[in-house]
């Protein structure tokens, strides 16, 4: 396909300038939209999200585009895309988040489902105090509103 | 910083949708800005396992049963402008039956639900109906009522239904199945032995008849066996699925095969089954004149076969099919991967067999192996062996078939099992079964070291003397009496070693290799630091123990 050829720059926050195949730049969906609209500049700046992030959910699409791209052996291929998912959300928290929010500023649905599917495996099996720790939650009730809070969900807590 | 405080509600509440309802729950008490995020999640996930049956008797506590029915109504009733779009509710009992039916009578509280999942032991005590214009995609298991009666009645008015998944005894009547271009289904695992009032399933079967994917469980289709007569024909059915149990019978299998006359695709899921007095037209079971006439009509252009164990009927039956089955283009038999007797090693080692039509007069075998960590050579001594033999071709020559065996490169994998108590308790007993040998391996060796201990004694005086000299030395008064069996190893060692070096090395050597287990060729300064290891422990094991 002609249009696949197409490059277009994504600008981070830093004023880097990302060169990606119109087929990748379209997995922000944003970004498409952004096309259909008729916004046909060939540089489109980011400003939210800086060159580290950026780089990182460009490098997710490529991968998913190219792998969306290989006809045949779909079996493979999409236990070989969970292993780099996989590996590619291995990261510690801070850049976890700041994938959460780009994902969530381009609308990338796919990255935006495995990151908030890792953080939710991460609290589950977790105690309040751990969970406020990691995430840096203040805690803000007084004990007689946390009281409140238990009973009011009483069979969620444990005894 | 608070970290997650940088997100949005919605992503939060996205991250919370990947818990069950309970853990998301549990959040709550984070801190304020927490509180209800929870109840603005699109699902409800909800597991009365999971939060009242760990702890023994907290079901019956006060106020639980209440603060958790309670819990449910108010996330029902504060959906605000995240109305609920998918209802997983598993439930054993305790839970007030009339609320339960308001929950999943779907209209009431979840207009824009699409998703609904119920999984009980009983249907609440009344004529049930499910009933909901947004449901898409109904999950049911459940197990009759209470006291096990069949439910009297159920009906489904649910005209977008996309998926019907629905396993229960047979009701009484099936009043209503609304539902236009149904997806998928299971249709209902029924329990045969309930044979009262059976009279109706062919309400439920005929209600289904739109349908383009169809599975059918074991016991269901011995169900169908009693609605042959008003069977009826599936007209966009596409794609059929069918479980089979080796103590069911096929009763109903011709009268399906030829009552989808649009059919492409034919999964079974096991080929063994229950022999009836109506087999040998489907199957080859019985032979009888009109032998596969229900294949000949059908259009099935692909046919797939799970949990292949390789048994002389199984091969027979495939043989028959690729004989009758006029339209097939391809056949896929994917091995059993847990239920094989693992010494047979022919069905252990082959992955997926193909089958795909060919028009030319010579048909062809070819053997593949998957493999990802093999060595040239042994990937062509496998693929040089033939499998051709394996499978019959078809007898007749209007159907030609070229052959290919996928094989496993290695055995393959143990399958997973899961920490059920059964599986842990079967661990144990193997792991005690090994101790037991190893103990019995031991012993052996001891005796075998012993043996040798003595020898040497008994050949060399200038031996038996230094030792008598070491231990009369070093011991006190308590183990003088059991002379006979004190060995020490250590003492004698050191003695050969002092009188003779060549004897030490070699004597070294044979320890090495009678407690390694064969491994002979090791370098010397590794040699020397196991041999240290090893007479202490020999010593240690072969030294009389307090209190013998």
């Amino acid at each position: 396909m002609s249009e696949s050829n197409k490059k277009i720059s994504l600008i981070s926050s830093e004023g880097e300038a990302f060169e990606v195949s119109e087929a990748v730049a379209r997995e922000f969906e944003i970004v498409a939209h952004m096309l259909e609209d008729g916004c046909s500049g060939s540089s489109i700046p980011i400003t939210t999200v800086d060159s580290n992030i950026l780089g990182k959910v460009i490098e997710y699409c490529t991968k998913h585009v190219e792998v969306g791209n290989v006809e045949g052996n779909s079996e493979k291929a999409e236990k070989d895309l969970e292993e780099f998912d996989k590996r590619f959300i291995a990261v510690e928290m801070n850049t976890l988040f700041s994938l959460i929010l780009a994902a969530n500023y381009l609308n990338v649905k796919g990255l935006l489902n495995i990151g908030c599917q890792k953080v939710a495996d991460t609290i589950k099996d977790m105690k309040p105090e751990e969970v406020r720790s990691i995430f840096n939650i203040e805690n803000d009730y007084t004990p007689a509103e946390e009281e409140v809070v238990r009973k009011e969900n009483e069979w969620a807590f444990q005894p | 910083m608070d970290r997650i405080g940088s997100l949005p509600d919605d992503v939060i509440c996205h991250i919370l949708s990947f818990l069950t309802t309970k853990e998301a729950a549990f959040t709550s008490i984070l801190s304020k800005r927490w509180r209800n995020l929870f109840t603005l999640v699109p699902n409800l996930d909800i597991d009365d396992s999971v939060f009242l049956i760990p702890e023994e008797g907290k079901r019956e506590r006060d106020g639980i049963l209440q603060s958790f029915m309670d819990f449910v109504e108010r996330v029902l009733a504060s959906q605000g402008d995240t109305p609920i779009k998918k209802f997983s509710l598993k439930c054993k009992t305790g839970i007030d039956t009339d609320r339960v039916n308001l929950w999943i009578c779907a209209d009431t509280f979840l207009p824009m639900l699409k998703t609904l999942t119920f999984e009980s032991t009983w249907w609440p005590e009344m004529d049930e109906s499910v009933s909901s214009q947004s449901l898409r995609k109904l999950t049911i298991y459940a197990g009759g009522f209470r006291d096990f009666r069949n439910p009297k009645s159920i009906s489904f008015d649910t005209p977008n239904l996309v998926y019907l998944e629905y396993s229960d005894y047979v009701a009484a009547d099936y009043p209503k199945l609304t539902g236009h271009d149904i997806e998928l289904i299971r249709a209902p695992n029924d329990e045969d032995d309930v044979s009262l009032r059976l009279g109706n399933v062919w309400k439920l079967i005929s209600g289904l008849r739109n349908v383009q994917r169809l599975f059918i469980s074991a016991d269901t289709l011995e169900v169908l066996s009693l609605c042959c007569e008003s069977m009826p024909v599936f007209n966009n059915l596409k794609f059929l699925g069918i479980i089979s149990a080796e103590d069911l019978g096929w009763q109903a299998m011709p009268v399906l095969l030829r009552n989808c006359p649009h059919l492409e695709t034919l999964i079974l899921k096991g080929l063994l089954h229950y022999v009836t007095d109506k087999c040998g037209d489907v199957c080859d079971c019985i032979s009888r004149e009109d032998k596969g006439r229900s294949l000949l009509s059908c259009p099935v252009k692909k046919l797939e076969i799970r949990e292949f164990q390789g048994t002389v009927r199984e091969k027979e039956m495939i043989r028959h099919f690729l004989d009758s089955f006029p339209c097939l283009d391809d056949m896929e038999v994917y091995a059993d991967q847990n239920g094989n007797d693992p010494t047979d090693v022919e069905v252990n080692r082959i992955c997926k067999i193909v089958a795909y039509k060919v028009h030319a007069e010579e048909v062809s075998t070819e053997t593949v192996v998957e493999s990802k960590s093999m060595s040239q050579t042994q990937m062509e001594e496998i693929s040089s062996q033939s499998f051709s033999w394996f499978l019959q071709f078809p007898r007749n020559n209007r159907n030609k078939y070229n052959f290919v065996y996928i094989l496993h490169g290695a055995p393959p994998p143990p399958p997973p099992q899961e920490m059920s108590q059964d599986y842990l308790k079967e661990q144990l007993d193997a792991a005690k079964t090994k101790l037991a040998e190893l103990n019995e391996e031991y012993k052996e060796r001891q005796r075998v070291h012993d043996a040798m201990f003595d020898r040497i004694v008994e050949q060399n005086p200038m031996i038996a003397s230094a030792l008598k000299a070491r231990q009369s030395a070093t011991e006190g008064s308590e183990a003088s009496n059991d002379q006979e069996k004190k060995r020490d190893f250590k003492a004698l060692f050191e003695i050969i070693a002092e009188l003779n070096p060549d004897l030490a090395s070699v004597l070294r050597a044979r320890r090495g290799t009678d407690l390694e287990g064969g491994e002979t060729s090791r370098d010397q300064g590794e040699m020397t630091e196991l041999d240290q290891i090893t007479s202490e422990a020999v010593a240690a094991y072969v030294l009389p123990q307090d209190g013998h």
